[in-house]
């Protein structure tokens, strides 16, 4: 699954560490979910949409 | 100003974990080396030959250089800010301690007769009952923190190890049976179970590290 998360932590100047405290989990899963690599369940993705400020069709995108 | 590239080399730090994962096995070794040769000294009493001092002599260098690669590659395990996640390493490094101390403890016991250590890895050599009595301590404590810790991990490392236990599952399942199939045909000895359970937790480690570190 395509995501921007890389984008809009670029745009706060977060490392990925910073982000994986913010969502309190593993600097490895922000890193596996950027890449594309690892799809955030649900809840997490709320967490995420939420931390940005936006839906979470804008973030995600499940159509390559 | 932070990067957000800075940190985005996930092998950099798997290679450092494993770095750190093999200097652990030398160091639990080594200690467990000079703890066996403590304890053998104090129960003969009396003087030594020159090669047990250079013997005791190299060990106590192995744990040190050992100890060394640790700290140098120290940066991959500090602790994260994250609550969950600083709870979550600190169980870890908890029954790391409490492996380690059990082995110590082990060793001082002499609770592997005349092959040390290395009588854990084998599956039929006697050992004594006072070491039983410390190793299953030690397994009873450290799988009840590993239940806890298993509870706080993130989504993405509960997929690894899932991923990992799948893995395991079935080379144990075509293993056990294919050896058994193997051993009634005439065409194999009788299937060793200590060696099957051994290739199915390393299985396990691996499965979960390509998981979580690709």
């Amino acid at each position: 699954m395509n995501n921007r998360l890389k984008v809009l932590r670029a745009e706060r100047d977060w490392s990925q560490a910073e982000l994986a405290v913010r969502l309190d989990v593993s600097r490895q899963a922000v890193n596996a979910i950027e890449t594309g690599k690892h799809d955030p369940s649900l809840p997490l993705a709320f967490r995420i949409a939420r931390l940005f400020g936006m839906p979470i069709e804008e973030i995600f995108d499940d159509q390559s | 100003m932070t990067s957000p590239e800075r940190d985005e080399r996930p092998m950099s730090g798997a290679v450092r974990l494993l770095v750190i994962v093999a200097a652990a096995l030398v160091a639990i070794f080594a200690i467990g080396v000079i703890a066996g040769m403590i304890g053998a000294a104090m129960n003969d009493g009396g003087a030594h030959s020159a090669i047990f001092y250079l013997i005791l002599l190299a060990a106590v260098a192995l744990a040190a250089g050992a100890i060394w690669l640790i700290v140098r590659n120290r940066a991959v395990m500090d602790l994260p800010v994250s609550p969950r996640m600083r709870k979550s390493r600190m169980l870890l490094y908890s029954c790391g301690v409490i492996g380690i101390a059990g082995g110590m403890a082990f060793a001082l016991v002499g609770g592997g007769g005349e092959m040390g250590a290395w009588a854990l890895f084998s599956a039929n050599e006697p050992i004594s009952p006072t070491a039983v009595l410390i190793l299953l301590s030690v397994l009873i404590l450290a799988t009840a923190l590993s239940i806890r810790w298993h509870m706080l991990l993130d989504e993405h490392e509960r997929a690894a190890y899932d991923f990992g236990a799948v893995v395991s599952i079935y080379i144990y399942f075509v293993l056990s049976i294919g050896w058994w199939l193997l051993a009634r045909g005439g065409f194999a000895p009788a299937p060793d179970g200590h060696l099957i359970f051994w290739v199915v937790m390393i299985t396990w480690l691996i499965g979960w590290l390509i998981r979580r570190y690709r």
